[in-house]
């Protein structure tokens, strides 16, 4: 058995026995977040119940030298809270309160380690909600949501996390604990750090509580499904349909093959010959809802659609978003891996996309499945693969660049609302000039000039190795130790 | 280097290669460069000894208009860039002053009643290019609807009054031109009795595209704009009149139900056109369920001083902002700022000075110090280390407060 990192102790000292995990087989769940191409092993989680504990955990790390990582409730998808090297993870799940819920200001303060879900049923019976909905909101912190600018369903029409918050607290890496907009104002002076601090992915900071905006919850809505022959004939009625005016909430699209792993998991009827399936969905004055609902489908049987189908009763429709959000678990009906992509496109591309998408799947011999927000131009190409198998591990990797490389050329991006992490690392010099790259380590540095936070992350160096596309591995290769 | 000349002396800088080339060759003679424009008076005095003043032109550079987005040059004038967009029957959803360019809407982050219906233009802006302090051209963002690639220096730089790079173009959504417009005039017997009815408004169906209450000549008034198809903004007014009916605050006064957008902007620039000559004009940010009483308290204390009774009010309750001033003599823009920070400190709200009188100069324009200010000092001396940009127009380059 080694030696505990003399650092343990210094946390137990501070956080407790129940806020401190070192034992190595307790610390396997820490290894990978929704990416498991990518793993690594702490040498410890620690658990904060506080802002004030999280700056002492972070300010012992700081003394030892180690890696801080920090970690909401691990349901990131690029491998953004793994830690590699010597690094320990500071984790938020315990920091759960719900500070104030201000109703006339329409605003909530909360812990990072609140889930997504648990503030908008705290807050449910006033008629708000926090509008950020990531299909892991039972789950995802909103810390977590804030560090990733996670998006979801609804953000066409009602925006993105960082358009919901307000105002932040973060714990620096040397545990000063900063507060921007830390107030009840929907405006501050200067530059909107907020929205810096969104997104960033760790990399500044640990988010330790949030201003969040509530939004009213609507309440009155229209949904429609709508099966094609192509899936051409889906994204063109996408563009069609904002092209009229119309700003669905949600513009949710699935291909053929997702379409029958959906169907086989929650038996809707949908067609098992359909090519692609629209979920559109509505919502704002009853009065004009079905107005627009018929103009939307009229649009769709322009552009071929068959089988439209209204939901007006409120189970059926809780029942497709349902299986929309879980669409991603059913997968594992048909393949034992996936790895999912996460792009974003301008929308009046997304037609050539998918057939760029599928063309490159097929050269490479893999089956590529999508489920997406393509109101968004946010594709998520699934690609369908067998970990044993090296080889086909190694084509997927491929595939997945080549797609991504594609979207950049058409305007697009390496991400929509999943981060880079450590998965898209080595496409960020092909996105951004050396300059835009630059400034980005220049910003991360004012934050953490020792580069111990989350390091290496986001933006490329020579610190992490990350090599997806390995010539004849299976695994990424991800090796140093940031901050080690 | 374009050698155009504005009336005030100001550079005429048109495109990303002029601007860089200005910034280089200004940092090679370690000459600040301040971009004067609309949105710039009295934020700050220029810097001490020479400076390079500049002014950008420019227009749309790529409309993606299936895609509902908009490229343009920060330099492009805001009623020039709508009118445009205004053929293809879209727009942007700003307010603002047509004659402030793109740059400074976002540099100042401008914004008026339309936030109410359509958030301000951090929710729309999709991309920024800026010119950094060593004349490169910093890429942030992009044109798509989600973006989370690298830090979010696009939305950061909303608001930073230019003092952390030259923006020069800028990627924005841009929506559909609504079919039909509603406006509804309310009286207001006391603008404090707003507060209380915003949140059951904002959970109805009377949510409003655009909210703005206005003090005019000792009278408020409450403006309401509904945007959609008639029948919608028939439903709208229906639900408004639940919502105001039994209530002694509010009484609908008027209905317009055939205006159109174009009108409705209109409208709203000659509301606020005082502003653009106002000696004293402040903007007050407070909690919006404060803001009708704050407002109440300014025409109170208006009421009672010397010289003070024109104040003007506009204020946006939805979202907790007010504009204020008028014609003010310093001394009664001083006792102004007085009653402000006093009404201000218990609900933690902050005030920003555009002008100052003459002989008030001495008052601080931004205040109280927040807390986020020393990192934003931090980011600046990394971001802008030879103090390039507006030197002092709100965080000053030696000390770490404004």
């Amino acid at each position: 058995m080694p030696t505990p990192h003399p650092a343990i102790a210094e946390l137990r000292a501070v956080l407790g026995e129940r806020g401190v995990v070192s034992d190595p087989n307790e610390l396997r769940v820490y290894e990978c977040d929704g990416f498991p191409i990518a793993k690594g092993m702490p040498i410890a989680v620690v658990f904060p119940i506080d802002t004030e504990q999280v700056s002492a955990a972070v300010k012992i790390l700081n003394k030892h030298n180690l890696a801080i990582v920090p970690r909401g409730s691990g349901t990131g998808l690029a491998g953004g809270c793994v830690s590699f090297g010597d690094g320990v993870l500071v984790s938020t799940s315990r920091m759960t309160k719900i500070e104030k819920i201000d109703i006339t200001n329409r605003m909530a303060i909360v812990q990072a380690g609140v889930r997504n879900l648990a503030l908008s049923d705290a807050v449910a019976a006033s008629g708000f909600h926090f509008s950020p909905d990531p299909s892991s909101q039972r789950a995802a912190t909103i810390g977590g949501n804030a560090a990733t600018n996670a998006g979801g369903i609804n953000t066409l029409k009602h925006g993105v996390t960082v358009n919901h918050i307000l105002g932040v607290e973060m714990v620096l890496p040397d545990g000063t604990i900063i507060q921007t907009r830390a107030g009840q104002l929907f405006d501050g002076v200067g530059p909107d750090l907020p929205a810096l601090l969104c997104g960033s992915e760790g990399t500044f900071g640990i988010i330790t509580r949030l201003w969040c905006r509530l939004a009213p919850k609507p309440k009155h809505f229209r949904t429609v499904y709508a099966v094609f022959p192509s899936t051409a004939d889906a994204c063109k009625t996408v563009t069609d349909v904002i092209a009229a005016g119309i700003l669905p909430t949600s513009m949710e699209m699935m291909d053929g093959a997702m379409i029958q792993v959906v169907e086989q998991a929650f038996h809707f009827g949908f067609p098992s010959d359909a090519a692609a399936l629209l979920l559109l969905e509505i919502d704002g004055v009853d009065e004009v809802l079905d107005e627009q609902m018929e103009a939307m489908l009229v649009i769709a049987q322009k552009n071929n659609a068959r089988d439209c189908k209204r939901c007006s009763d409120p189970a059926r429709r809780a029942e497709l978003w349902s299986a929309r959000k879980k669409a991603f678990g059913a997968i594992g009906r048909i393949s034992r891996s996936y790895c999912t992509q996460d792009a974003c496109i301008p929308r009046s591309k997304l037609p050539e996309a998918m057939e760029r998408i599928n063309a490159i799947g097929k050269r490479h011999g893999l089956t590529i499945t999508n489920v997406f927000h393509a109101g968004d131009g946010n594709v998520h190409p699934i690609l369908l693969f067998d970990e044993d198998k090296p080889e086909e591990v190694q084509r997927t990797l491929i595939a997945s660049q080549e797609i991504l490389e594609y979207c950049i050329e058409i305007g697009g991006t390496i991400t929509g609302e999943h981060g880079v992490g450590v998965e898209k690392l080595h496409l960020m010099p092909k996105l951004y000039s050396a300059a835009t790259l630059q400034t980005f380590l220049s910003i991360k540095k004012t934050f953490d000039p020792r580069q111990i936070i989350n390091d290496a992350k986001l933006i490329p160096s020579d610190k992490l190795f990350v090599e997806l596309v390995h010539p004849v591995g299976m695994n990424m290769n991800v090796s140093g130790g940031a901050g080690a | 280097m374009d050698q155009t000349l504005t009336q005030s002396g100001a550079r005429v800088v048109d495109g990303a290669d002029a601007l860089a080339d200005l910034v280089r060759r200004s940092a090679a003679q370690r000459l600040p460069l301040v971009d004067y424009g609309r949105a710039h008076q009295g934020l700050g005095n220029p810097p001490p000894g020479e400076h390079v003043a500049f002014s950008q032109v420019g227009g749309i550079l790529d409309h993606y208009e299936r895609d509902f987005t908009v490229r343009a040059a920060a330099g492009a004038r805001l009623g020039d860039l709508q009118a445009a967009l205004f053929k293809t029957r879209q727009f942007l959803p700003i307010d603002a002053d047509e004659d402030l360019s793109l740059g400074e809407v976002i540099s100042h982050h401008v914004y008026g009643g339309l936030r109410a219906g359509y958030g301000s233009v951090r929710d729309h802006l999709l991309g920024l290019r800026y010119i950094d302090c060593r004349g490169q051209l910093i890429q942030a963002g992009g044109r798509t609807v989600k973006n989370v690639a690298g830090y979010d220096v696009t939305r950061f730089l909303v608001g930073g009054l230019g003092q952390f790079g030259a923006i020069c173009e800028a990627t924005i959504r841009t929506y559909a031109v609504p079919e039909q417009t509603m406006v509804v005039d309310l009286d207001v017997a006391d603008p404090a009795g707003i507060d209380a009815k915003l949140s059951p408004l904002l959970l109805s169906d009377a949510t409003p595209a655009w909210m703005i209450l206005t003090r005019r000549k000792g009278e408020w008034a409450l403006q309401i704009g509904y945007f959609g198809r008639l029948t919608g903004c028939v439903a709208q007014l229906h639900a408004l009149e639940v919502q105001v009916s039994g209530t002694d605050t509010l009484n609908i006064a008027a209905t317009s139900t055939s205006s159109t957008l174009e009108r409705d902007l209109g409208d709203l620039a000659r509301q606020r056109a005082w502003r653009r000559s106002a000696g004293a004009l402040v903007k007050i940010v407070v909690p919006p369920a404060s803001t009708g009483a704050t407002a109440k308290a300014l025409a109170a204390w208006a009421d009672e001083a010397e010289d003070a009774d024109e104040l003007l009010i506009d204020a946006m309750p939805v979202h907790g902002c007010l504009w204020t001033g008028g014609n003010l003599t310093g001394p009664a823009a001083q006792e102004l700022d007085q009653v402000i920070l006093k009404l201000i400190a218990p609900v933690g709200g902050l005030r920003v000075w555009a002008n100052r009188p003459a002989d008030a100069l001495d008052i601080a324009p931004f205040a109280p110090v927040q807390p986020d200010w020393p990192m934003l000092q931090r980011l600046l001396a990394t971001l802008d280390p030879l103090s390039m940009f507006n030197p002092g127009r709100f965080l000053k380059p030696e000390t770490a407060k404004p």
